[in-house]
């Protein structure tokens, strides 16, 4: 390979290499300094491509991501369904240096071929399309002929939209693509269906005159749900867009759909008044239908949209619409994962004490993930439990989910785009439960709490003021023009609240607050040269230095199984290894049982730990941090 | 052990004994590290183990020897051999009964263990695990106290030798003999440090083959009876160190072995009763009018057969000591009467039943066809519940009927047959009716081998033959043993040939199947089909899957099989499914040959005869006897890899409810001949196996004609020369194919080859038919056993794929004996036509290296349909072991 060759590919892998801290891989790196293992002597893989799928396609997600590297098993770890990101990155590095060729063509290479295999291959196409819009938009334009034939040419909507989503994240001009677009319904559809995949948000504004016309036009019916949907993702227009679809809805056409799209909509940026018409239009749809229907994904969205709406009526008038809404069926919340951002989209749901209650949990993101509830207090305890299970299923065929008795209920691990009904009743004994997702890694963020209460409408009301979070994908750039503004009256015990409540306090400790599983901070100001700037950059990207204490590895062990953690202790024999911020996380490993050991090149640190803050809160936490966490002590300077 | 805590007693016995015993030992090999065994008046002796142990009840001489050595002791011999046996492993199907519950049921003061035959296959990897669980034998034995009162005394036995017969057909032993040697030899160390004796027959069976004047085992590993003669005297001798003189005292020991024999008919349908699901298993549990259970009824039966055999215990007894007596039975406790739920509408609820005649009025057919009837209980009351028939070389028509059916009653006579029917004046009706055999028990199957008869009488398979022409069996020989009988209504049945002359039967839930052979034992368990090669004595599961009850197994003109499972009549086609798995692994479900709209069905047949006008040749006769009473017709076509098939008018359906066409044979005259079973019950569960409304004296034969279409002329078959006899081999009807088969098949191998090469010269290759009379002549050396390579490979890349898929099937089966068989497996798999890539696939199933794998994914470069999907990756499922193994 020559030198040529390589750089494009190292400036993608750097791009992926910032995704990979999210979940946590970092072999990707690394693949590049050594030579992919060879295959093992006597690993049973035919030469034929067709018949090496096949039989890798007989190998368990856990026997194939033990195989020996190879074109092959590169391909599978790509495109198969189930596996963490950290294998799909692997394997793109893997093809990309096998053939001479670049992780982002091998990227549209995977795809085309998942495509060809239909509806089965669409949640790897889910995932891979987040990857794929990772890349930068001059790379994305090189690959423009790929793009504009799986556009037009793919099978599965999905891809198109992908592609399309592709072609506007490179650059192309929105007129040229919109006017070929329109062309044909479905295709326009498609590219309608590629807005909200563009990121950051903004990109989406100019979109919104050429969308909002939409609304009006019932046919295609396919356009218009599509252009209603993707409304909702384009900011700056929510009580027009809340408006129109609720007009929509009122008027019972696309009801379905206006309801799901008024539900993506931030509550904080529903109106509070004139609810009323839509509220009783809503009942009065789900007084209709019959009772088998209330339960179906239709009828249980418009249960939730009237609830959320009834939440926001006086209390009075909450209280009669929910008595009503009661009496048609069981309380349902719909829960929907927020696409690359590993959260839930509320981080709260309402449950009346001893009741029966419905969750249905929409995955909206890439990856992959469940809805666990668990009894108040043992969020953490159940989400290390559950980072520690190997990937088997249990008996009900759920992965990571510890059998405890804390674990009230949970949902089957969901791919991409899929979607689960949790029916529980509701436990009896008031209080704040907490939801999670087990997926290994995504409980330190991935929370909620399930507020279970004796009077919802009363405990909705006296929530109904607090606004949902806002949430900034804030850069070192947008924030250092104000980084002197650290310097001057901060409120540090608002910092040290932040510190606690944003987690940091899981993993790091601060003058004796918090667990020692990442560097101690007391003196981390000291550590960036007192320079407000590094420290933030170090919080902004975790990766970008490691202290080798903190470094994570990942241990292949001879028996097959693997482990990620820090080297705490070393000797001859034995290695000592921490896989999480608890005591019980720390185990001793013989050398003897090891077969390799891989350091990763990306920190443990989850990134965008301070999208849900503003600036002010941003300072504060730094403030916090600059004081070494002492209140009283520091005396800021001026 | 016993004999040192009562030693007072037992040294005047014993001393004696000792002198001569200690001068065999060298001889014999037995192990001295205990005492000899010592019998004690009434000793409770009992057999365990093997298909060695268990047949020596056929013959008796073992017990016979020491009841005639030993008369005053009144010794009780219950032999508890079972075929298949090994000292970790005995399948029983369910609810028989532990080992250790039926030696305590017996009483057992004495144990003799057959051992280590079937253990020995593993060789020497498995030697340790043996040796462990041998230990863990005799340790748990010793700790027993069946009796109630003392530790039994146990004697070990090794396994006898493998003798070589001289058989090109058979192997020669030594490979076998070197595991077996192994094996006896470590079972004389771990005996040695127990402290039990071990009777070493490995060597004395080397002995006996080097000097006897004939063949002790008809297969290399099972005595016939004449070997159970020669080895019982040494068995004796090396337990007790004298034996009686045969030669002396032969008429005494005969009337010692009648009495022993006569006991032990009374045992061995006690301890290994038939349909023992009912009896003792689950569907013994059910109960039906007033609560009368199965078990209730069965069990009681049981026990008349418990008094019934202590009763012959006796006799023995008496004939030992020199007098005899006659033998009461007026002793066992009463039956239980059972009522019908059943009943008909005549006095006293009973069943009327259509004149067999008359009963033709009752019966629709499909358009241009007329049934007559051939046979029925009017003019042959021996014809009473026929269960399968088949047409020999003279155009005489067998049946096997089994009026005992369910099961057979203590105190009846046990008489079912198999009969010979014959029309001599060509009037297609039946006028002489000869009994070929009798006193059978369920009889549930039968086809023709080597100028004899193979029929199935759980649990065995018997060969029969009447060496002197006057149609009544006069030798017989179990050549297989094992074979679970636990639910009559569905073991071993629904006998087939291929066009190779390999024999296949099917059995059905519940069933727990362990068959010894020659080349290792072959376990399944709830159903399979089977295959067994008569010339070779190969046996093997044909297709392991979880049938509910298999019944119809039919093969075309080209080798392809449906295999149909009676319960719900659901055809499958056995190519697809008949790869290899190893037990207990079974295969998935697979694709149907078409959706049935009937059930159950019992049997099944290809119409190929050219007194049916064209359309319906090759159509695919199915019985079905509940519902839809008579026999419905499917066009089968060539479907990718497989066989689909469309329904079209049904041959025969009848309104009289006892009609239940059981069997369908296509006769020498080209008609269709049916059995009809003429029963107003045909469930087996659902009615109490005692019902009273249970048939078990009618059965008719019909036939069905195209009146206006010549018959055909029955060809002459029995006794032709070899060349005739190869150009019957030209003849599109398969059936006469097939006979022709039968008899050249019996026929000596050598002049069959010297004759087959001059016959394929002689054939016309612009023939139309050219291909397939090639194909039968490869399938004529697969009938003899004779390997012809350069044939195969030509018959491999035949210009007809039917013959490339035929051939790759008998290339399978000869994978041991044909240069680089995987080689020629690539060139299949990778053929134009998707059924010789399929027949690739399956054949690859029987290897156990990664290349074999490598060879059936290269399907994966042609285009694949559900068949071959299917067979591939049951394919695959059997090789990963050996994937996986080669992996690490």
């Amino acid at each position: 390979m020559d030198g040529g060759a390589r750089m494009p590919r190292r400036r993608w892998c750097r791009r992926l290499t910032r995704w990979g801290a999210v979940v946590g891989w970092g072999l990707l790196a690394m693949a590049q300094d050594a030579p992919s293992t060879p295959a093992a002597p006597g690993f049973f893989l035919p030469a034929n491509p067709v018949a090496a799928a096949y039989v890798l396609g007989r190998l368990s997600n856990k026997e194939l991501i033990a195989a020996p590297r190879g074109e092959f098993v590169y391909t599978a770890l790509l495109e198969r369904a189930g596996l963490e990101r950290k294998y799909r990155l692997e394997a793109l590095e893997g093809l990309a240096k096998l053939r001479h060729s670049t992780g982002l063509a091998q990227l549209l290479a995977g795809l085309t071929d998942l495509d060809k295999k239909g509806e089965t291959g669409t949640n790897v196409v889910r995932e891979l399309g987040g990857l794929l819009l990772q890349a930068k938009p001059e790379e994305l334009a090189a690959q423009r002929p790929v793009l504009e034939t799986l556009a037009t040419e793919a099978q599965l909507p999905l891809t198109r939209e992908l592609a399309d989503a592709g072609l506007l994240t490179a650059g192309l001009p929105i007129d040229q693509l919109w006017q070929r677009a329109a062309a044909r319904p479905e295709q326009l559809a498609d590219l309608v269906r590629a807005i909200p995949w563009l990121r950051p948000p903004a990109q989406r504004a100019p979109f919104y005159p050429r969308l909002e016309p939409l609304l009006r036009q019932p046919d295609p019916a396919e356009l218009r749900q599509a252009a209603m949907l993707t409304l909702v993702t384009i900011p700056g227009h929510d009580t027009a867009t809340f408006a129109a679809l609720a007009a929509l809805a009122q008027a019972g056409a696309e009801r379905a759909t206006a309801i799901n799209a008024l539900e993506r909509i931030p509550k904080s940026s529903w109106p509070t008044n004139n609810l009323a018409p839509l509220l009783a239009s809503l009942v009065q749809y789900l007084q209709q239908l019959p009772p088998s229907a209330r339960t179906e994904t239709d009828g249980l969205e418009a249960f939730q949209c009237a609830n959320d709406l009834a939440a926001r009526l006086p209390l009075d008038q909450a209280r009669a619409a929910t008595r009503t809404l009661r009496a048609l069926g069981v309380r349902v919340e719909v829960l929907h994962t927020v696409y690359e951002q590993m959260r839930y989209d509320r981080q709260l749901l309402v449950a009346e004490a001893g009741q029966p209650l419905v969750v249905i949990l929409e995955n909206d993101d890439a990856m992959p993930h469940n809805l666990t509830i668990v009894t108040p207090g043992a969020l953490e305890e159940i989400g290390t439990t559950a980072e520690k299970m190997a990937p088997e299923p249990d008996a009900q065929g759920r992965l990571y989910v510890p059998a405890s008795p804390k674990v009230l209920a949970a949902t089957r691990m969901l791919d991409p785009g899929q979607t689960a009904k949790l029916s529980l009743e509701a436990p009896a004994q008031p209080g704040d439960y907490q939801y999670l997702c087990t997926y290994p890694g995504h409980s330190r963020r991935m929370t909620g709490t399930l507020a279970v209460v004796k009077d919802v409408e009363a405990y909705l009301a006296s929530q109904a003021t607090n606004a949902q979070p806002k949430l900034t994908e804030w850069t070192l750039a947008a924030l250092a023009p104000d980084l002197a503004k650290v310097g001057y009256g901060r409120d540090l015990e608002d910092g040290r609240t932040l510190f606690t409540k944003l987690g940091c306090a899981q993993c790091h400790r601060i003058n004796g607050l918090g667990n020692l599983y990442g560097p101690d901070l007391t003196e981390v100001f000291t550590r960036w040269n007192h320079d407000h700037a590094q420290l933030l950059d170090q919080i902004l990207e975790p990766s970008k230095v490691i202290a080798d204490r903190y470094r994570n590895y990942e241990f292949e062990l001879k028996n097959g199984d693997s482990l990620t953690g820090m080297i705490l202790k070393e000797d001859a024999d034995t290695l000592t290894i921490q896989t999480g911020p608890a005591d019980n996380l720390i185990q001793t490993v013989k050398k003897s049982d090891l077969a390799e050991r891989q350091p990763q090149k990306s920190s443990v640190m989850p990134l965008g730990l301070l999208n849900l803050l503003d600036k002010n809160q941003i300072f504060d936490l730094l403030a916090f941090l600059e004081a070494g966490g002492n209140l009283a002590a520091h005396v800021h300077h001026p | 052990m016993r004999a040192t805590n009562h030693l007072g007693l037992e040294l005047c016995r014993w001393l004696p004994r000792l002198a001569a015993w200690v001068g065999l030992l060298a001889g014999l090999g037995l192990t001295a590290a205990a005492a000899p065994l010592v019998l004690q008046k009434g000793d409770h002796i009992c057999l365990l183990g093997n298909t060695l142990a268990e047949r020596m009840q056929n013959d008796g001489w073992l017990e016979t020897l020491i009841q005639a050595q030993y008369p005053q002791d009144e010794l009780r011999f219950r032999n508890l051999g079972f075929s298949g046996d090994e000292v970790n492993l005995r399948l029983r199907s369910e609810n028989f009964g532990t080992p250790d519950e039926h030696l305590t049921k017996e009483k057992a003061d004495v144990i003799l263990a057959f051992f280590g035959f079937n253990e020995a296959f593993g060789g020497p990897a498995a030697l340790p695990a043996f040796e462990a669980h041998l230990e863990h034998f005799i340790q748990d034995t010793l700790h027993q106290h069946y009796n109630g009162k003392t530790p039994p005394r146990l004697v070990l036995f090794t396994p006898i030798a493998h003798e070589n017969l001289h058989d090109p057909n058979l192997p020669d032993g030594s490979a076998d003999n070197q595991n077996l040697a192994l094996y006896a030899a470590a079972m004389q160390a771990v005996a040695y440090s127990n402290g039990v004796p071990c009777v070493d027959l490995f060597k004395a069976s080397q002995a006996l083959y080097a000097q006897a004047a004939q063949p002790l085992t008809f297969n290399g590993v099972h005595l016939t009876a004449y070997g159970d003669q020669q080895l019982a005297p040494v068995i004796v001798r090396a337990l007790f160190g004298t034996a009686p003189d045969p030669a002396a005292d032969a008429a005494r020991l005969e009337k010692i072995r009648a009495a022993v024999l006569d006991k032990n008919f009374y045992w061995f349908n006690r301890y290994r009763t038939v349909d023992g699901y009912n009896v003792f298993g689950g569907r013994s549990q059910l109960k039906y009018v007033d609560g009368i259970s199965n078990w209730d009824v069965l069990q009681r039966e049981m026990e008349v057969l418990d008094v019934m055999t202590a009763n012959r215990d006796r006799r023995i007894w008496a004939v030992a000591q020199g007098h005899d007596l006659v033998v009461d039975d007026s002793n066992t406790p009463p039956f239980i009467p059972v009522k019908s739920n059943h009943s008909g509408p005549g006095p006293g609820g009973a069943w009327s039943f259509l004149d067999p005649v008359e009963a033709i009025g009752h019966m629709k057919t499909a358009p241009d066809l007329k049934v007559n009837l051939f046979a029925s209980e009017k003019e042959f009351p021996d014809l009473a519940k026929p269960v399968q028939m088949a047409w020999d070389t003279k155009g005489r028509l067998w049946v096997a009927v089994m009026p005992s059916y369910p099961h057979w009653k203590p105190k009846d006579e046990l008489n079912d047959k198999v009969l010979i029917f014959e029309d001599t004046d060509g009037d297609g009706k039946a006028d002489k009716c000869t009994v070929f055999a009798d006193h059978l028990n369920i009889p549930t199957g039968l086809e023709f081998y080597n100028n004899g008869l193979l029929l199935a009488q759980a649990p065995y398979m018997m060969y029969m033959k009447d060496t002197n022409g006057d149609d009544h069996v006069d030798f017989m020989e179990r050549v297989l043993g094992g074979i679970d009988s636990a639910d009559t209504h569905h073991t071993e049945n629904s006998f087939v040939l291929d066009p190779g002359g390999a024999l296949y039967y099917q059995e059905g839930v519940f069933l727990h199947t362990s068959v010894e052979s020659p080349y290792g034992l072959t376990r399944n368990i709830n159903a399979g089909v089977y295959r067994y090669e008569p010339r070779t004595q190969k046996f093997e599961t044909y297709v392991a899957y979880n049938f509910a009850n298999p019944h119809g197994h039919a093969f075309d003109r080209w080798g392809q099989d449906i295999v149909t499972d009676g319960t719900g009549a659901e055809p499958y086609w056995g190519t697809c499914f008949s790869g290899r798995v190893y037990f207990p692994h079974k295969h998935k479900h697979p694709p149907k040959v078409y959706n049935q709209r009937t059930r159950p069905c019992p049997g099944t047949e290809i119409l190929s005869s050219r007194h049916f006008p064209e359309e319906m040749q090759g159509n695919f006769l199915v019985a079905n006897v509940i519902g839809f009473q008579g026999i419905l017709q499917y066009h089968l076509t060539d479907q990718g890899a497989g066989i689909a098939g469309h329904e079209v008018t049904p041959i025969v359906q009848s309104d009289d409810p006892n009609f239940r066409p059981v069997d369908i044979k296509i006769g020498p005259d080209g008609a269709i001949y049916f059995l009809d079973w003429q029963n107003p019950i045909i469930g087996h569960m659902q009615h109490h196996l005692r019902d009273p409304s249970r048939d078990h004296t009618h059965g008719r034969i019909y036939r069905v004609t195209y009146p206006s279409r010549p018959l055909l002329k029955p060809l002459p078959i029995a006794g032709q020369p070899i060349p005739a006899l190869l150009n019957l081999l030209k003849e599109p009807e398969d059936r006469v194919r097939s006979r022709a088969k039968i008899e050249l098949g019996g026929r000596d191998t050598a002049a069959v080859m010297a004759a087959l090469g001059p016959w394929i010269a002689s054939l016309d290759p612009k023939d139309p038919d050219y291909e397939h009379q090639m194909m039968e002549a490869l399938w004529v050396h697969q009938y003899h056993n004779v390997v012809d390579a350069s044939l195969l490979k030509r018959m491999l890349r035949s210009p007809d794929f039917h013959a490339r898929a035929a051939a790759t099937r008998v290339l399978c089966y000869w994978r041991d004996r044909v240069p680089d068989p995987l080689g020629l497996l690539k060139v299949q798999a990778n053929d134009d036509h998707p059924r010789v890539r399929l027949e690739a696939v399956r054949a690859c199933s029987f290897f156990t290296t990664p290349q074999a794998a490598e060879i059936a994914l290269e399907v994966l470069n042609h285009p694949m349909d559900d068949y071959l999907k299917y067979t591939l990756d049951e394919t695959m499922n059997t090789l990963d072991p050996f994937l996986k193994r080669a992996s690490r």
